[in-house]
């Protein structure tokens, strides 16, 4: 019986590894693009990362049924953080079409729905059970990708593999207990009427913890460091919300404890664990006596062998080093996408990371990325669209109120507008990272931040004569920026860029 | 691991901002902050941009720049002539910027691979003030940095 699948072993110009929703994003941009490319995965179908994860079926990411703006426009990505972005209303396959509108957290089922359902309408093709086994580079700088299926050349590779590797810091005793991926395998029957020690304080320990209040009889979160839940820091990665119920039965003494602690050691015992550990907040030695234990530690991206190809690594070896453009800094040619692209921590404006780990950021990474492996390797032109001089400022307040990409992506990704003689050119969602360190002609680039009162405001950044100046824009009502003070400072500040552009709105 | 970046051992009980803390007070420490890369040429700090955090050098090195020239910094103090500064392990930059809620008044720009920490300016406070050592460690830093700038040099 003949392979029907798509994308046999041969000669590409790119090869992406991994059909979760970053390489499916990814591919898609690219075809738009008709970079010629394939697409392999080990999995037997889209998004198999949401068969396992979450662990307890809903993500924590929102996808809104009813916005404020209509469904599927380009602003309602605001709204929902979970759906691939397609250029054509035919294509899309937003999240809240599979939900069955009881929750706007879809579940994994629902996210799993809407992402095959992307990959058909959008004529994604991916190789399936192909799974990536080696990688080498050739003298000519060119990739031999080895799969299970034989080998792949391509002049340009990307991972798009998630960050779904356990991670475990090196505390004597840790490789013992299971890991939180190794929970998604077991399931949690096992806990029941059972204390449990959780070793971390993130989401997927929150998770966990939330997920267990009606089974274990006690549960311990510890880490040495305090909880910041996403409600009080801002930042999407901190615990979220909808799983700091733990957090609130510890503070009513419910039988759940929030510990700040160094742990020292794990010991096994016939019962159970005793966890050994230092309070980092003045109380002292304490062995907690427990059931079973679970490692919260964090997650790392899979590189297979890329480490022996030069791809450098931080974040304690989790995360690989990335240019602006998610390329790693000291292999080139390969790229990452998906949640490995945090790996790019962007300008870090008022300590804010990158939404970078989650889909509502990463998918306009890739459109970005798309556009960028196409100009930067295989000489496509970027079409800059003509603005009206005279329609600049509203334009940009526009974009700085309702732009999907800036939203998603604050200080991250902005608007940017270039201006010569011939008048304004939209260049297009920017990475701000590069726009502010690069030469160029006048432009601006508008982004939203937030600040350190914790309110959204527009900045801009605006080149001229070769020198980036930033220039904050202050909050406004209802995050609406098309305020008449905004129009006249913007307009001050196109002034005279690219010589005579006029500067009304 | 590829040469020039290698994987770092963050060892911060070796650092003088950390150097008094216990073993658990630098496990606590260590995630307070974020660990950040940065490649030759990069700007970590950008002079005249607002929001910045502070920053710890674990490895590699940085310039210390004002208005594009390589500049002592407490030379914009007490007026002494501009003297190079180049930033390596151990160093610390961007806390006065946070402090006082300003736009930065100089570049740094990374001369080789860093690895570095770094935490939001907007929590460096409350992390200070949870911290009183480093606190002192930073305090007599800065003021050696006034006193004796050839030795912080």
């Amino acid at each position: 019986m003949s392979d029907e699948r798509p994308c046999p072993p041969g000669e590409y110009p790119v090869v992406i590894v991994g059909s979760g929703p970053g390489g499916l994003q990814l591919s898609y941009d690219l075809r738009r693009l008709k970079i010629k490319h394939a697409l392999i995965s080990k999995d037997i179908g889209p998004a198999g990362m949401f068969r396992r994860f979450p662990m307890f079926g809903r993500l924590i990411t929102c996808s809104r049924p009813h916005a404020i703006v209509e469904c599927g426009c380009p602003a309602y990505f605001r709204y929902d953080w979970n759906s691939l972005v397609a250029n054509q209303t035919e294509h899309q396959a937003l999240v809240t079409e599979f939900m069955d509108g009881d929750n706007y957290f879809p579940s994994r089922a629902e996210m799993e729905a809407s992402i095959t359902a992307f990959a058909e309408r959008g004529g994604v093709e991916v190789r399936y059970e192909c799974e990536w086994t080696s990688t080498r580079r050739e003298d000519d700088g060119s990739f031999v990708l080895g799969t299970s299926d034989g080998e792949y050349r391509a002049k340009v590779l990307v991972f798009a593999v998630g960050m779904i590797e356990p991670w475990r810091p090196p505390t004597p005793g840790i490789e013992e207990v299971p890991h939180y991926v190794d929970i998604a395998a077991t399931g949690i029957d096992y806990l029941k009427g059972k204390k449990v020690f959780i070793i971390g304080k993130r989401n997927s320990a929150f998770e966990i913890a939330n997920g267990l209040l009606p089974h274990a009889c006690q549960l311990i979160l510890g880490s040495p460091h305090g909880v910041r839940p996403s409600i009080a820091t801002g930042f999407p990665t901190a615990p979220r919300a909808r799983y700091v119920q733990p957090l609130e039965d510890a503070r009513f003494g419910g039988g759940t404890f929030v510990v700040d602690v160094a742990l020292e050691r794990i010991e096994r015992t016939p019962d159970g664990y005793i966890v050994h550990a230092d309070g980092t907040t003045g109380l002292g030695k304490v062995a907690f006596e427990v059931d079973e234990v679970i490692a919260c530690t964090g997650f790392a991206t899979g590189l297979g062998d890329l480490r022996k190809l030069g791809v450098e690594t931080f974040y304690k070896d989790r995360l690989p080093t990335q240019t602006p453009y998610w390329e790693s800094t000291s292999a080139a040619g390969i790229y990452f996408a998906g949640a490995a692209t945090q790996g790019q921590a962007g300008m870090r404006k008022y300590g804010w990371p990158s939404h970078s780990a989650s889909v509502s950021g990463f998918r306009f990474n890739a459109k970005v990325q798309a556009i960028e492996i196409a100009r930067a390797h295989f000489g496509y032109e970027p079409p800059r669209r003509r603005i009206d001089p005279a329609k600049a400022v509203g334009y940009l307040l526009d974009q700085a109120t309702s732009e999907a990409a800036i939203w998603s992506q604050h200080s991250n990704l902005a608007r940017q507008l270039s201006f010569d003689e011939a008048g304004a050119h939209d260049e297009g969602i920017s990475v701000l990272l590069d726009f502010v360190d690069s030469s160029g002609p006048d432009a601006i680039a508008i982004t939203v931040e937030t600040n350190l009162s914790g309110d959204l405001q527009p900045c801009a950044y605006v080149r001229r004569d070769g020198n980036v100046r930033e220039q904050v824009f202050g909050p406004a009502w209802m995050n609406d920026f098309r305020t008449d003070e905004n129009r006249a400072r913007l307009a001050e500040l196109l002034r005279g860029l690219g010589q005579n552009v006029p500067a009304a709105s | 691991m590829a040469a020039g970046h290698p994987q770092v051992d963050l060892d911060l009980a070796t650092l003088p901002l950390f150097c008094e803390l216990t073993s658990t007070e630098l496990d606590a420490v260590t995630q307070e902050f974020e660990e950040a890369h940065a490649q030759p040429g990069e700007r970590l700090l950008r002079e005249g941009f607002v929001g910045t955090g502070f920053y710890v050098v674990v490895a590699g090195e940085a310039d210390w720049l004002i208005g594009g020239h390589q500049v002592d910094r407490t030379a914009t103090i007490i007026g002494t002539p501009p003297k190079p500064v180049t930033l390596r392990r151990g160093s610390w930059f961007g806390e006065l910027t946070v402090l006082f809620d300003e736009p930065s008044i100089s570049d740094v720009v990374a001369l080789t691979p860093m690895h570095l920490l770094v935490i939001a300016g907007h929590e460096l406070e409350g992390f200070l003030r949870r911290y009183p050592k480093v606190m002192f460690a930073l305090l007599k830093g800065n003021a050696r940095r006034l006193r004796d700038p050839e030795r912080w040099r």
